[in-house]
């Protein structure tokens, strides 16, 4: 490609930022650094050849999507499949996603138990604990309805959980 | 006082940030003229091609959003690099070629910032060259070429400068996920590596090692 088949950028800026956290959840999805250095290669190169904004809204799902073929969607048919009927009750699901309770857990058990995770679970796990984002905005950002949404986020809640109370117990 | 979970995981991706060299090189290719050429092929759908991916892509982006508004793991280098190749393999070529020659690709990823030549240990092999785009290996940028051998088995051959960053890659065979065969070996300055041909695991001891 050409410089002069290289769009005009509509964001002019230092994408640092905004690349930093496309690495972080690059990350999240594939837990594993190698991996997420080439999703986020891939997906800005998509971005800047498309001419796309420089914004979360464009960068992420572009992972997402590469995310998806590289891996034949198979990791977050996984989270994809979880039926509605799952859903806790609402009251209950706020609760969890609120989560503010001290965790039991030293910073190995913690990196062990999101290893555990299925990728759409760390992926939820990330836009709320890192991004910030609400539980309506990890719909919109991962196209997911916001009982599903919930739903990942308080499975995963509760399996980081549980490993750091087994953890914490020890081998019986 | 124990931390929340959210403040354990905040915790793990700040423990986990990305190479500053990685965003450097990123950021770099936001300037103008900074994304990496990928020259026409002599089939003329080179740009076609690459317009039709970034469109597709795009598209289910643009799609997705209209919608909705209506350890890591302790890897070795060895063990990280196999992961990152084989990752590359399932990736299309961004140019189709037909038949092409290592100096026709050469051509075509101008940006490299290496000779890209025909490797010694492919001589003879009768690979036809179908393919290539570049990639990113480790933060070095390199080329992938899209290889067939003549019973139609894909391949992607990857190369890239061999600096201080490959030195503890060594030389063998890896099996990525049991599924993927990646040869890696150095020749000319360049670290080569064969993906692809073969969906069986290598016997142990073989090569250097197995990567679940």
């Amino acid at each position: 490609m050409s410089a002069a088949d290289q769009p005009e950028h509509p964001s002019p800026g230092d994408p640092r930022e905004l690349l930093a956290h496309g690495y972080g959840y690059a990350l999240a999805l594939t837990h594993d650094a190698a991996q997420a250095e080439t999703l986020l290669y891939d997906a800005w190169i998509t971005v800047l050849r498309a001419g796309g904004p420089w914004e979360r809204l464009y960068l992420y799902p572009a992972i997402r999507h590469i995310y998806e073929v590289h891996a034949g969607g198979e990791a977050l048919a996984e989270a994809e499949a979880i039926s509605e009927h799952d859903v806790f009750a609402a009251d209950a699901l706020d609760v969890a996603v609120g989560d503010d309770e001290p965790l039991e857990g030293g910073e190995a058990t913690v990196a062990q138990a999101l290893g555990a995770l299925r990728s759409g679970e760390r992926e939820g796990l990330y836009l709320i604990a890192v991004d910030g984002c609400s539980v309506d905005e990890v719909a919109e950002l991962t196209g997911r309805t916001r009982g599903t949404v919930l739903t990942v986020l308080s499975g995963a809640f509760r399996s980081v959980r549980a490993a750091c109370h087994d953890a914490r117990k020890g081998p019986a | 006082m124990d931390a929340t979970l959210r403040e354990h995981v905040r915790a793990y991706y700040a423990r986990h940030p990305p190479p500053p060299e990685l965003l450097d090189r990123l950021a770099a290719l936001a300037e103008p003229g900074g994304l990496p050429r990928e020259g026409r092929s002599p089939l003329g759908r080179a740009g076609l091609y690459a317009a039709a991916l970034a469109v597709v892509v795009l598209a289910c982006v643009a799609a997705a959003l209209v919608g909705r508004h209506v350890g890591l793991r302790g890897d070795s280098p060895a063990v990280a690099l196999g992961r990152q190749l084989a990752l590359n393999h399932t990736h299309p070529p961004t140019v189709e070629l037909s038949d092409a020659t290592y100096a026709e690709v050469a051509a075509l990823l101008a940006d490299l910032d290496f000779p890209l030549v025909e490797p010694a240990r492919l001589r003879g092999a009768q690979f036809t060259i179908t393919g290539a785009r570049y990639c990113v290996l480790r933060d070095h940028l390199a080329a992938q070429l899209e290889l067939h051998d003549p019973v139609g088995r894909r391949y992607s051959l990857f190369a890239v400068r061999r600096g201080p960053t490959f030195e503890a890659v060594p030389e063998g065979v890896l099996t990525v996920a049991g599924r993927v065969r990646v040869e890696v070996w150095s020749e000319g300055g360049l670290l080569y590596a064969l993906a692809g041909g073969t969906t069986r695991r290598e016997p142990a001891g073989s090569g250097i090692g197995i990567v679940s």
